[in-house]
């Protein structure tokens, strides 16, 4: 592990805390099981091709807007595979996807991305309420996305802290872009996590852009990583087209915090390997161990496509929700100006 | 029943449903060891320890999302914000975030605080300790705004307001925080939201009217009612203690019965929550009125420092006001 010292880390490729090396193979006296690595790859799999049923329906004007993961699957799913069901995320719209893991049924995801009303009672979150990506699944434990950037990441320690009082073990990842680091609730969510001792991690997907700002514009400081120090926490940079050391990285910190560890901050980099495929290099590592045949690899692709298609198809034929439910969930109970404008307006 | 002032019977009713219900945790600045810089979480941190009322880091932001995210595990969080003044840093917190959470998960999640703080002027705060910002938050849709204006109600209703399943924004008036003293039963009871008082009710007369007050400016409403009374008017008094949701129907009786009405508050004037009040009351009873609305209100400045009992909307500038409807 690279923790980043006083002066930072180097943002040289070498530098990063990486799993596989430049031969695709484990980095020498790493162990990581064979069933978490194949895990890893389907996960990305699935979310991939479900990814990709989400850009096309984009493409063709059926969605306004889309979220892709596309290349930040190894960030998503590695950090996903190793936290445990009682474990909470906050995430961002570009991490809609860690609720396939989750146990979230592809059809409802879709459902929620096309904005259609719930199929039965307890699929209470599919309102229409936000824009695709904006997800909510709290059976899954994953808390509602902000169209704010930033503003969850107070919510994740406020989360964390409440576990950590109420003697539970469980422990809470949040995501965030770069572009985030420059929000206030950035340094709140530090800030209050140091000071709370709280079991949140703050994920960083460093992509090197937010829309079109480079890092560089975001911040004078060599990595994002380093900004932990200011405020008494770890932080560490990891590779994020390596799942492996996505998964290694958060789950060395989940075991820390369930003894009672607290907050810390990863920036996983995403665009600094000429490879950015995370998928392709998983692959072939996997290949290269035997763990993968070219027949298993096309199965795992072939199952993901169909079942992204299918709940797709599925979640377009849902009733858009009715206007009378444009006024629930305002309060718990309507309240009489809404009745009101509900029925009369 | 016991004599209580208004930080006390707050800090009562704090005791009590902390004793009552352990999810509920007090954080903020300066709200644990010290009690507060007003006192009224004082002996709490002693009772109950530093898991449940936490001294935060300075800000506002910091306390509002932290206590979101403890309300979304299910505790029920009751931050104090310093001064209402101080609200703005957290103020995304609560519109983007806290006012939205349960419609924008469809109901799946609810993330219920009751934000306590200090509102209102004339305890030469100056700009950044004195204003009154409840329309602000009334217009957000999805918060539930209440101000009482005696010990009774503000134990009754921040009791009802933890208890509420939607979050709350309790408003202490801080220039009557010792000042309006009063009988608080000493057990547990509650005031309901959304439910006006008539804190003071109109002999029948010739020339009646009718004055919508909350916090504070109650107690100016009453000293501004007992003057013109010499003069032969009127006065029936609306206590609104919560203003939103609106007791509509308390209010519209009231003109119904006098056919005049100010209103009084010490925001400023312009699309404060004075211009909402006389809208619906020109909607729901307008062929009752006896006279055009009035309001009485804070100027559309910044608060002033030294000027402040200029700036608030005190008795003798009630008086004309109540005098210009009555004359109309």
């Amino acid at each position: 592990m690279h923790e980043t010292g006083s002066r930072g880390t180097s943002s040289e490729p070498d530098r990063l805390l990486r799993a596989l090396g430049d031969d695709d193979s484990l980095v020498s006296g790493l162990r990581v099981d064979e069933e978490t690595r194949r895990a890893l790859f389907s996960a990305m799999v699935r979310l991939r091709s479900f990814d990709d049923e989400c850009v096309a329906l984009q493409r063709a004007g059926t969605l306004p807007s889309f979220f892709s993961s596309r290349l930040q699957e190894a960030v998503i799913c590695g950090a996903a595979q190793a936290l445990a069901d009682g474990d909470a995320v906050f995430p961002t719209p570009r991490e809609y996807g860690v609720s396939l893991q989750r146990g979230v049924p592809a059809e409802e995801l879709a459902a929620q991305i096309l904005g259609k009303a719930g199929g039965r009672p307890e699929e209470r979150s599919s309102k229409g309420r936000q824009a695709p990506c904006y997800v909510s699944f709290r059976a899954a434990k994953i808390a509602s996305v902000s169209g704010i950037i930033g503003a969850h990441l107070p919510h994740a320690v406020g989360y964390a802290w409440a576990c950590r009082v109420r003697k539970t073990s469980h422990v809470v990842l949040a995501f965030l872009g770069d572009g985030a680091t420059s929000a206030g609730e950035f340094h709140n969510a530090l800030n209050f996590g140091g000071v709370m001792k709280a079991p949140v991690l703050f994920l960083c997907r460093n992509n090197g852009v937010a829309i079109s700002t480079p890092v560089a514009r975001q911040t004078a400081s060599e990595t994002l990583a380093e900004k932990a120090h200011a405020y008494g926490i770890p932080g560490l940079l990891v590779d994020g087209t390596d799942a492996i050391a996505v998964y290694n990285a958060v789950r060395t910190w989940v075991d820390a915090a369930r003894r009672g560890g607290g907050a810390m901050l990863i920036e996983a980099r995403t665009d600094l390997l000429p490879d950015r495929d995370p998928i392709a290099r998983l692959e072939r590592h996997l290949m290269k161990d035997n763990l993968l045949s070219e027949n298993a690899a096309s199965a795992i692709d072939a199952a993901a496509r169909a079942e992204a298609l299918a709940a797709v198809n599925a979640a377009k034929g849902r009733p858009a929700p009715g206007r009378e439910t444009l006024f629930d969930d305002v309060f718990a109970v309507v309240p009489r100006h809404l009745v009101s404008q509900r029925d009369h307006a | 029943m016991s004599e209580m002032n208004m930080v006390q019977a707050i800090n009562d009713a704090l005791r009590l449903e902390m004793r009552r219900d352990d999810r509920v945790v007090v954080l903020g600045e300066d709200v644990g060891k010290v009690g507060g810089v007003f006192r009224v979480t004082a002996g709490l941190h002693e009772e109950f320890g530093e898991d449940r009322v936490l001294d935060t880091p300075l800000s506002e932001g910091g306390i509002i999302g932290t206590a979101i995210g403890m309300a979304l595990y299910g505790l029920v969080p009751v931050p104090e914000i310093q001064f209402a003044d101080f609200i703005f840093p957290g103020y995304d917190q609560i519109v983007s975030e806290l006012a939205k959470y349960r419609y924008r998960s469809g109901g799946e999640y609810s993330a219920k605080l009751v934000i306590r703080t200090p509102v209102g002027g004339g305890i030469r705060g100056g700009l950044y300790h004195s204003q009154s910002p409840e329309a602000l938050f009334i217009h957000v849709a999805g918060l539930k705004v209440v101000c009482p204006a005696t010990p009774y109600d503000a134990k009754g209703l921040l009791l009802a307001s933890i208890r509420d399943p939607d979050p709350v924004l309790f408003f202490e008036p801080k220039r009557v925080y010792r000042a309006a003293k009063g009988e608080v039963p000493e057990g547990d009871y509650t005031v309901e939201i959304g439910k006006a008082r008539i804190a003071r009710e109109a002999q029948k007369a010739a020339r009646m009217v009718t004055v919508i007050a909350w916090g504070a400016m109650l107690y100016e409403a009453i000293a501004a009612a007992e003057e013109v009374k010499k003069k032969g008017i009127e006065c029936e008094i609306v206590d609104l203690r919560t203003l939103w949701p609106l007791d509509i129907d308390t209010i519209v009786a009231s003109v119904e019965k006098t056919g005049r009405v100010v209103v009084v508050h010490e925001a400023p004037r312009t699309c404060g929550f004075g211009a909402e009040l006389v809208s619906l009351i020109t909607e729901r009873a307008f062929l009752h009125l006896e006279a055009p609305p009035e309001r009485v209100t804070g100027f559309d400045t910044p608060f002033p420092y030294t000027l402040e009992m200029e700036y608030l909307p005190l008795a003798h500038r009630i008086v004309p006001a109540l005098e210009k409807v009555a004359g109309f």
